[in-house]
C-alpha cells in the first residue's frame, strides 16, 4: 500500500471518529441548552401568571401571557411546583411529542387554581438529523480535500522520494552507470540522496575491490607457480634421483599443474566477471564446433566415445560475441561432454538457429543437478578437474544473456543453452 | 646462441638461466627495466626473452627499443597476464612469440629454438639428429634420406621432442604443446601414447632407432 493512501486512510478514519464524537457532544449540548432555555421561558411564564394574578386578581389567558399552552384547572390546595417532560399526542403530526411542563399553582379569589405550563421540547431525531447532515457535509468536504492534497503531494512534494526509489530499483552493480537521484529542495531527501550516494559509492569500491582481489590474487600466483614448476622441471633432469623420490617429485609436479589450471579458470571467470572481454564479432558456431571436434578428435578416440553431430547443413549459426569467450564456452562444454562420459559412450551435439544442445553419456551426477553450475562443484569425485569448467560456462551464457539448462534423461546428461 | 633475459623475480630467473646454459647457450640475465634496456642498446643478441611488467618500465618499451636498434635479434614475450591484449600488442610491436607464467621448459626451449631457427636460418633450416633430417618448413621428416609421412601431430611432436633432446619431457607438457587447452578434456594424458607409439613406429620401420624412452610415470626422454 502506497505511504500516501496509508496515511489518507488513517486520516479517514480519525476523521471519522472524531466527526462522529464531536456530532455526539454537540447533540447532547444542543439539546441541553434548549431545554434550560425551556425551562427558563417555564419559569417566566410562571412569574407572567403570578404578576397578572397579583394585579388583576384573576386568572389570565393563554394569549394574554404569549405562551404556548396554558391550563387552569381549580384545585382545592396549593399544589408545589413541578418540572417534568411529557408526551403528548399531536394530531396534527399523528403522533406524540414530547413536552415539558411547568405544574404550580396561583391563589385568586375564586380559590386556589393549578397552573400547568407546557411548552413543546425540539424532536431528538430532528435536531440528530440537522446535527448530523452538517457534520456529514463537512467531513466530506475535508475528505476530499485531503484526497487533493495528498495528490497534490504526491505529485509534487514526494516526487524527489519516487524519483529516488525509481533509480534504485534500476541500480545495477554490475553496471558501471552512475545512480540517478532527484535533485530537490527537500532537506530530508536530500540528506537521503546523499546518503544513499555514499552507499552505493562504498558498495561499488567494496565490490570492486573484492572483484580486483581474485583478479590480484591470481596474477601474484602465476609467478610463485612459475618458480615451482621451473626447479622441478630442472629437478626432472637430473640423472640421479632415486625413483621413489621422482615419485615424489611427479606428484609435486601435478599438483602444481593442478593448482595452475585452478588458477587459470579463477583469473579467467574474474575476468568474464569484470566484463574484460568486451570486443564482439560474428561468431560461426558451425565452423567453431566442427574445429573444437576436430581438436578434440584424440580424445574422442582414446575414450572410444561416438559422436553424432547434428548440425544444421548450408550456412553456419553466426552469434555476436567475444571470440576467445566463444572458444572457451564450446572447449568448455565439449570438453566436459569428453571428460564425464564412460569409456565407449556416446556424445550428441544438436545446434540450430535458436540453441545449442551438448547430450553426453556418463555417470550419475553427485551433487544436486541445480548446484551443478555453482563453483567447485564437482559432478563427479574421481574426477581430476577443479569443478569451475560449467560456472565459466554459465558466467559468459549470463553476460550474453543466454539461457543454460541441464537436464538428465535416459541416463544423457543435457547441457541446452538458447541463445 | 646468445640470449638475454630479462625477468625480475630472482627464482625464476635462476631457473632459466640454469636450464639455457645446460642447453649450451650464452644467457644474460637483467632484472629490472634499464638494465635491460641498456644491454638492448649496447650488446647483439640471438634472442631476448623480456618479461613484461618489470621495475621501472614495461617490457613493451623494450621490444620497442630492440626492433629499432637490432630488428634480427628474436624476441619472446613473458608475461604472467594471459591477456589477450598484452599478447597482440606484443605481437604488433615485433615479438616473434608469446608465453605465459607458469610455462614448462620445454615449451620454452621449443618456441625458443623455433625463434632462432626462423631468425638464423631464414627458414631454409634442417635439424639433423643421428639418422634423422628434418626440414621444419616443408614439414618433412627423412629418415637415412628416405621421406617418412608423419601426420600434423607425430609431426609437431617430433620437433619438440628434437628441441628438448636429451632432456625428460613431462606429458603435461607434450599434451599442452599440442592440444593447448583442450588437453584438459581427459584426466590422463594418456592419449598422447598412441601418437607417440606411432611416430616410435614409423621412424623404426624406416631403419631409425628408438629414441624415445619414457621415463617412469613422468614423461619421455628424446636421445639417441
Amino acid at each position: 500500500m502506497k505511504l500516501l493512501t496509508k496515511t489518507g486512510l488513517y486520516y479517514l478514519c480519525i476523521t471519522l471518529i472524531l466527526f462522529a464524537a464531536s456530532g455526539l457532544l454537540f447533540y447532547f449540548s444542543l439539546r441541553n441548552i434548549i431545554n434550560e432555555n425551556i425551562s427558563e421561558n417555564l419559569s417566566g411564564t410562571k412569574e407572567q401568571v403570578q404578576q397578572y394574578v397579583q394585579q388583576f386578581n384573576r386568572l389570565p389567558t393563554s394569549s394574554t401571557i404569549g405562551s404556548d399552552v396554558l391550563f387552569f384547572t381549580p384545585a382545592s390546595q396549593p399544589v408545589k411546583d413541578e418540572m417534568k417532560d411529557t408526551f403528548l399526542y399531536n394530531s396534527y403530526e399523528e403522533e406524540s411529542l414530547p413536552y415539558r411542563q411547568l405544574v404550580f399553582s396561583v391563589q385568586t379569589n375564586e380559590g386556589i387554581s393549578k397552573v400547568t405550563a407546557r411548552k413543546p421540547l425540539m424532536e431528538s431525531d430532528d435536531l440528530i438529523e440537522s446535527i448530523f447532515t452538517s457534520l456529514g457535509i463537512l467531513a466530506g468536504t475535508l475528505l476530499a480535500m485531503l484526497f487533493i492534497l495528498n495528490w497534490w503531494l504526491s505529485k509534487n512534494l514526494w516526487k524527489p522520494f519516487y524519483k529516488t526509489l525509481d533509480g534504485l530499483r534500476k541500480f545495477d552493480i554490475g553496471k558501471k552507470e552512475p545512480l540517478n537521484l532527484s535533485t530537490t529542495s527537500t532537506s530530508e531527501f536530500i540528506i537521503l540522496n546523499e546518503e544513499i550516494q555514499k552507499m552505493i559509492k562504498k558498495i561499488r569500491n567494496d565490490y570492486q575491490n573484492l572483484k580486483e582481489f581474485t583478479e590480484n590474487a591470481s596474477h601474484e600466483i602465476q609467478t610463485p607457480l612459475a618458480i615451482i614448476r621451473s626447479k622441478l622441471e630442472l629437478m626432472i633432469q637430473s640423472e640421479n634421483i632415486p625413483q621413489e623420490q621422482m615419485k615424489m617429485i611427479q606428484d609435486v609436479y601435478e599438483s602444481t599443474n593442478r593448482l595452475s589450471k585452478l588458477n587459470q579458470s579463477l583469473l579467467l571467470l574474474a575476468k568474464i566477471e569484470n566484463r574484460q572481454f568486451h570486443e564482439t564479432q560474428n561468431v560461426d558456431f558451425k565452423n567453431l564446433i566442427e574445429k573444437k571436434l576436430e581438436q578434440f578428435e584424440d580424445m574422442i578416440a582414446f575414450k572410444n566415445i561416438l559422436l553424432s553431430p547434428a548440425l544444421p547443413k548450408g550456412e553456419g549459426v553466426a552469434l555476436k560475441m567475444n571470440a576467445q569467450l566463444a572458444d572457451i564456452l564450446l572447449s568448455n562444454i565439449i570438453g566436459n561432454a569428453i571428460r564425464h562420459n564412460i569409456n565407449g559412450g556416446k556424445i550428441i551435439i544438436e545446434l540450430t538457429n535458436k540453441s545449442l544442445t551438448v547430450s553426453n553419456s556418463g555417470n550419475l551426477l553427485e551433487i544436486p543437478s541445480e548446484k551443478l553450475f555453482e563453483r567447485f562443484q564437482k559432478g563427479t569425485s574421481s574426477s581430476e578437474s577443479v569443478g569451475l569448467g560449467l560456472s565459466i560456462v554459465k558466467q559468459i551464457c549470463d553476460s550474453y544473456n543466454f539461457r543454460i539448462n541441464y537436464t538428465h534423461e535416459n541416463s544423457f546428461h543435457i547441457i541446452s543453452i538458447s541463445f | 646462441m646468445k640470449i638475454l633475459l630479462i625477468e625480475d623475480e630472482t627464482a625464476l630467473g635462476e631457473s632459466v638461466l640454469n636450464f639455457f646454459k645446460k642447453e649450451g647457450h650464452v644467457c644474460e640475465w637483467v632484472k629490472n627495466f634499464n638494465a635491460g634496456d641498456e644491454k638492448v642498446s649496447m650488446y647483439q643478441y640471438d634472442c631476448a626473452l623480456i618479461d613484461i611488467g618489470l621495475p621501472g618500465g614495461s617490457g613493451l618499451d623494450i621490444v620497442k627499443a630492440l626492433k629499432k636498434n637490432n630488428p634480427k635479434t628474436g624476441i619472446i614475450i613473458i608475461s604472467a597476464k594471459n591477456s589477450l591484449d598484452d599478447k597482440v600488442i606484443g605481437l604488433d610491436l615485433g615479438a616473434d612469440d608469446y608465453i605465459t607464467k607458469p610455462f614448462h621448459f620445454a615449451e620454452l626451449n621449443s618456441r625458443l629454438n623455433s625463434v632462432l631457427r626462423r631468425r638464423n636460418f631464414e627458414g631454409n633450416n634442417e635439424i639433423i639428429f643421428e639418422k634423422l633430417k628434418i626440414i621444419p618448413d616443408k614439414q618433412e621428416v627423412l629418415v637415412n634420406g628416405k621421406i617418412i609421412f608423419l601426420t600434423k601431430k607425430e609431426f609437431d611432436l617430433l620437433l619438440f621432442f628434437i628441441s628438448n633432446k636429451n632432456r625428460v619431457v613431462t606429458k603435461e607438457s607434450i599434451a599442452e604443446h599440442l592440444w593447448g587447452d583442450e588437453a584438459d578434456a581427459t584426466d590422463s594424458f594418456d592419449f598422447i601414447y598412441s601418437h607417440i607409439k606411432n611416430l616410435r613406429k614409423k621412424i623404426m620401420d624406416a631403419g631409425g632407432s628408438d629414441y624415445i624412452k619414457s621415463i617412469y610415470g613422468m614423461g619421455y626422454k628424446f636421445s639417441s
